[in-house]
């Protein structure tokens, strides 16, 4: 599906990410896990084209991306939520959805899609059909990234990429965003960089552990867990 | 009081023509993060083609004007793949010297195609006015400001409700977060010049009859755009109408009363005076990101 090969990325003179290579499996859920500074979310940065990665190759069911810009990326299915959420202040939580139905390009455009899907969305975050009409900046950090999430859902990804969706949210409301997850690994195969390694593993088939920006562990989620003094080295 | 009307009349025809400037100035910088300082000669090169369109061609005016605002469309999109796009990754100052650059371009390709002796646009009214509380008002200017009030609504409309509108509105909310939901960022981009363009050709073929047509056109409309669109702080596009109008009446309303001489100054102290007191513009964005 998603494979990644001798990735590295600079930011500046720093190395952020050196020579990694990971993959994603169809019908897969793969976690990214390492403490702050690892290289998370440039590695996920660099696969969506956000950042341009210094070498290596990004496949995308066996296709290179090669010299595609973030947009065309999108277009082709490999969706990326990014860290912080990034929702479209001016826009309303209803236009941030329909937007995003860009990212669809020519793989099922048809306003039939598009509101088939926005009604998926919406059956999938109940509380955001009552935000409809508010504007992006009124949203909270939980709702923003109900929003996130939908709007990547509405370009039909075939991967998904999300950069610590439970980010700065309190515990219920992680719990909705997780309870959502899970039903969207079932139709999509996910890549989640998250700091919390206990719910990335609860949702995830195999978990990648960077440090420093190099590959330091990888293996089942379950493998892991049962090793969690060894992952805890890892993550501090 | 027919000095008062006289005033405002000119005031509005000003604003008007300021207007549709300043929202070509917006469409581009919203869509690109770009300031195009094309947008002078742009209004200038409208005018000249609806001046060749007229004369050489012997079109009727009303075909002339049509031909240049599509020209001018085209244009705006050649300009866009060949002045913006092979260097948009670079930094906007770059691309802003880029735009000036392109500027200089049309003004001197206009003065080898024309001459550089003024031109008398055709006024399809011949001078007519309408009579108005003793005031002379001509009908060209109604029909600038009739015209504008009816692109501007288009305009609005087409950016608060299409498909092309709200991927200008996402990629000037937040570029990155734009093209991670696969906004065509090289589509509206060219959109954007396009329309941007058509809007600075159709400022020039209305502002030509009301006085002669030289190179220099445009330039003075595009500095008194610009400060409209920095006085509501490149924000909203409604917003720039308001600016707009403000500029058109700081210049004629203000400036027929007091120290006439110095009215074309007026609209630069009117921006100054406002940046002074409020640095992001009267309406700009307050509300900062959240992370």
């Amino acid at each position: 599906m998603l494979r990644v090969e001798g990735l590295t990325v600079h930011h500046g003179p720093v190395a952020a990410v050196v020579g990694l290579d990971l993959e994603v499996r169809p019908g897969e859920a793969v976690a990214l896990l390492g403490a702050n500074g690892a290289g998370k979310t440039s590695t996920l940065a660099a696969i969506s084209r956000l950042v341009a990665a210094t070498s290596g190759t990004v496949r995308l069911d066996g296709r290179p991306l090669g010299r595609r810009g973030a947009d065309q990326v999108a277009r082709l299915g490999l969706l990326h939520v990014p860290e912080g959420r990034r929702v479209f202040s001016t826009l309303t939580v209803h236009e941030n959805l329909l937007v995003a139905g860009s990212a669809r390009g020519r793989r099922g455009g048809g306003r039939r899609a598009g509101r088939a899907l926005l009604d998926e969305v919406y059956d999938l975050f109940p509380m955001l059909a009552a935000l409809r009409d508010r504007p992006g900046w009124a949203l909270s950090g939980g709702e923003a990234q109900m929003v996130a999430i939908g709007r990547a859902l509405m370009g039909m990804p075939r991967v998904l990429l999300l950069d610590e969706p439970s980010l700065g949210l309190a515990p219920t409301v992680v719990d909705a965003v997780y309870a959502a997850l899970a039903r969207i690994r079932e139709r999509v195969p996910l890549l989640l960089v998250e700091q919390d390694s206990a719910r990335a593993f609860e949702l995830c088939d195999r978990a990648y552990v960077l440090r420093s920006g190099r590959l330091a562990l990888a293996g089942t989620a379950a493998g892991l867990r049962g090793t969690p003094k060894l992952v805890a080295a890892y993550l501090t | 009081m027919s000095g008062f009307v006289t005033a405002v009349a000119s005031a509005l025809t000003q604003g008007s023509v300021i207007a549709l400037i300043a929202l070509g100035f917006l469409l581009i910088y919203r869509a690109t993060g770009v300031v195009n300082f094309a947008q002078g000669d742009l209004v200038t090169l409208g005018a000249y083609i609806s001046y060749w369109a007229y004369h050489d061609l012997e079109l009727t005016l009303l075909s002339s004007w049509l031909i240049a605002v599509v020209a001018m469309f085209v244009i705006g999109i050649v300009l866009e793949r060949f002045a913006y796009a092979p260097i948009r990754h670079r930094s906007e100052h770059t691309v802003v010297i880029a735009t000036l650059g392109a500027a200089l371009v049309i003004r001197a390709t206009i003065a080898i195609w024309q001459d550089t002796s003024p031109k008398f646009a055709p006024d399809p009214f011949h001078g007519d006015v309408w009579q108005l509380a003793g005031a002379r008002v001509p009908y060209q200017n109604l029909l600038v400001i009739a015209t504008t009030v009816v692109v501007v609504t288009a305009i609005l409309l087409l950016v608060g409700h299409t498909p092309f509108g709200r991927s200008v509105r996402a990629l000037a909310a937040d570029r990155a977060a734009a093209s991670l939901v696969g906004v065509r960022v090289t589509r509206t981009s060219m959109l954007a010049f396009g329309l941007s363009a058509a809007l600075a050709g159709l400022a020039g073929v209305l502002v030509a009859p009301t006085q002669a047509l030289t190179v220099d056109l445009g330039f003075g409309p595009m500095l008194f755009a610009f400060a409209a669109a920095v006085l509501v702080g490149l924000g909203r596009i409604g917003a720039v109408l308001l600016g707009a109008v403000a500029i058109g009446f700081a210049q004629y309303v203000v400036g027929r009363y007091v120290a006439p001489d110095y009215r074309e100054a007026y609209p630069f102290v009117l921006m100054l005076a406002v940046l002074a007191i409020r640095p992001r513009g009267l309406f700009g964005e307050q509300v900062g990101r959240r992370v």
